[in-house]
């Protein structure tokens, strides 16, 4: 479905041709719901092959600017995946793991920014790490395609709406919508959950396999 | 002319901004500190919420409680410690809000750098790795814009609906502070599913965790018994 399709929806939901909710008022509602969508239920899920810096902790929104949260990371080097852990699994493997270099085993997503792999690596290595992770909604423009379930994308036409009426000072009927919009939100988690990590991940291999030829 | 001007705006973002990763904390920060021979208490910046860990020259330093300091005997006030060293210890608590008590005191000065202290200096440098709050006056600790403008929104709207006066609405108020309380906890969700940061009070293998037995007398020790 395109922006076109859902902004087409939601005016005839409004019914309201372009009289007192223009395109635009649509285009960034439709922006802000994605962005909280893709945040708040992860549906967003990518990877990449990046090389990392030779450190032990690593910015990832400078390598992979739509970054927002990690889910995996594989080293085709060893053809293993590094395993997530806290920091306080490293400090009991070594106080001073910061400093210990080698091939990475562990690594710890610490915000939405900062990830710390040990031991990291002080050469670079022959393939570059692959790294699966959720990621913010794109910007939108008017051929964009939604990167939504399908059988979910209503529940981001409920934001959108529900955020019109707000700006059209409707809290009421707002917040009738607002509730189904929660309930969407609910179900997407749900899907996301259901599907287990191994099949996300190996969903996501079959990229990495069509990126090595 | 509108009903709340700008600067009343901008304040409200900038205290939502604050409040928002003071209630969740998701920003990351690592800083150094300039060490002087000697001088076993020092400041750290302002916004800083929890440290969650510190290394002196590569080596952890571990957290320490005023309790356990008393207990293991060492003496800790900096007016009349003596023992110098590499400090393997360190203690918040007593020495202010925004202060660190190293233990030993250090017995070598080391610069403040902050250029390495993500990788390549680390061995070099003692180093804080913390969690703080937004600092809306500039532009490197701020929450992703993905997620500062909506719920920015909704707290800027709860609060301006909420204000007494002729703007105040209750109900929009109330409208909005639903949303906030929705998305902060959504916020919340994922921040939590993410391998969790937690510092405990971690005593180093001399302790041993146990402390010595010390004799103890009867409680009616002293009183005149007929």
């Amino acid at each position: 479905m395109t922006t076109l399709t859902v902004i087409a929806k939601i005016k005839k939901e409004l019914d309201d041709q372009g009289i007192f909710y223009t395109d635009e008022d649509i285009f960034d509602s439709l922006q802000d719901g994605y962005d909280e969508l893709a945040l708040t239920t992860e549906c967003i899920e990518k990877v990449v092959s990046v090389a990392f810096p030779l450190t032990a902790y690593v910015d990832m929104v400078s390598i992979i600017p739509d970054y927002f949260k990690v889910f995996a990371i594989y080293n085709p080097n060893r053809k293993e995946f590094l395993t997530p852990v806290g920091f306080k699994h490293l400090e009991s493997i070594s106080d001073k793991w910061e400093t210990e270099s080698g091939t990475p085993q562990w690594f710890v997503p610490i915000d939405f920014k900062y990830i710390a792999l040990y031991p990291y690596y002080t050469v670079a290595p022959t393939q570059n790490m692959y790294v699966f992770y959720s990621a913010q909604a794109p910007d939108f423009t008017s051929s964009s395609t939604l990167e939504l379930p399908s059988n979910h994308q209503s529940c981001l036409e409920d934001y959108v709406v529900g955020d019109l009426l707000e700006q059209g000072l409707e809290f009421k009927k707002s917040l009738r919508i607002y509730q189904d919009y929660i309930k969407g939100v609910a179900r997407i988690k749900l899907e996301m959950n259901r599907r287990q990590n191994s099949d996300r991940v190996k969903q996501l291999m079959v990229q990495i396999n069509a990126n090595m030829g | 002319m509108p009903i709340w001007d700008d600067a009343y705006i901008i304040d409200l973002a900038n205290r939502g901004e604050i409040e928002l990763t003071t209630d969740v904390p998701c920003i990351f920060d690592r800083f150094s500190l300039d060490i002087v021979s000697g001088t076993s208490t020092y400041s750290l910046p302002e916004g800083l919420l929890s440290i969650s860990r510190v290394t002196w020259k590569g080596d952890k330093v571990w957290p320490f409680e005023q309790r356990s300091a008393i207990i293991g005997n060492l003496n800790i006030d900096p007016l009349t410690e003596t023992i110098t060293g590499t400090p393997y210890l360190y203690l918040q608590h007593n020495y202010g809000f925004d202060k660190i008590h190293f233990w030993p005191v250090p017995d070598e000065s080391i610069g403040l750098d902050d250029s390495g202290i993500w990788g390549a200096d680390i061995s070099n440098r003692v180093i804080i790795s913390c969690w703080r709050i937004a600092d809306p006056t500039g532009t490197e600790f701020r929450l992703p814009d993905f997620i500062r403008r909506r719920l920015i929104k909704y707290y800027i709207n709860t609060k301006s609906y909420g204000k007494e006066g002729p703007s105040q609405d209750t109900d929009a108020s109330d409208y909005f502070k639903q949303k906030y309380q929705f998305s902060i906890e959504q916020l919340r969700l994922v921040k939590a599913s993410l391998p969790k940061s937690i510092v405990n009070e971690m005593q180093p293998q001399v302790f041993g965790g146990r402390f010595i037995a010390r004799p103890r007398l009867p409680i009616n020790f002293g009183k005149v018994v007929e």
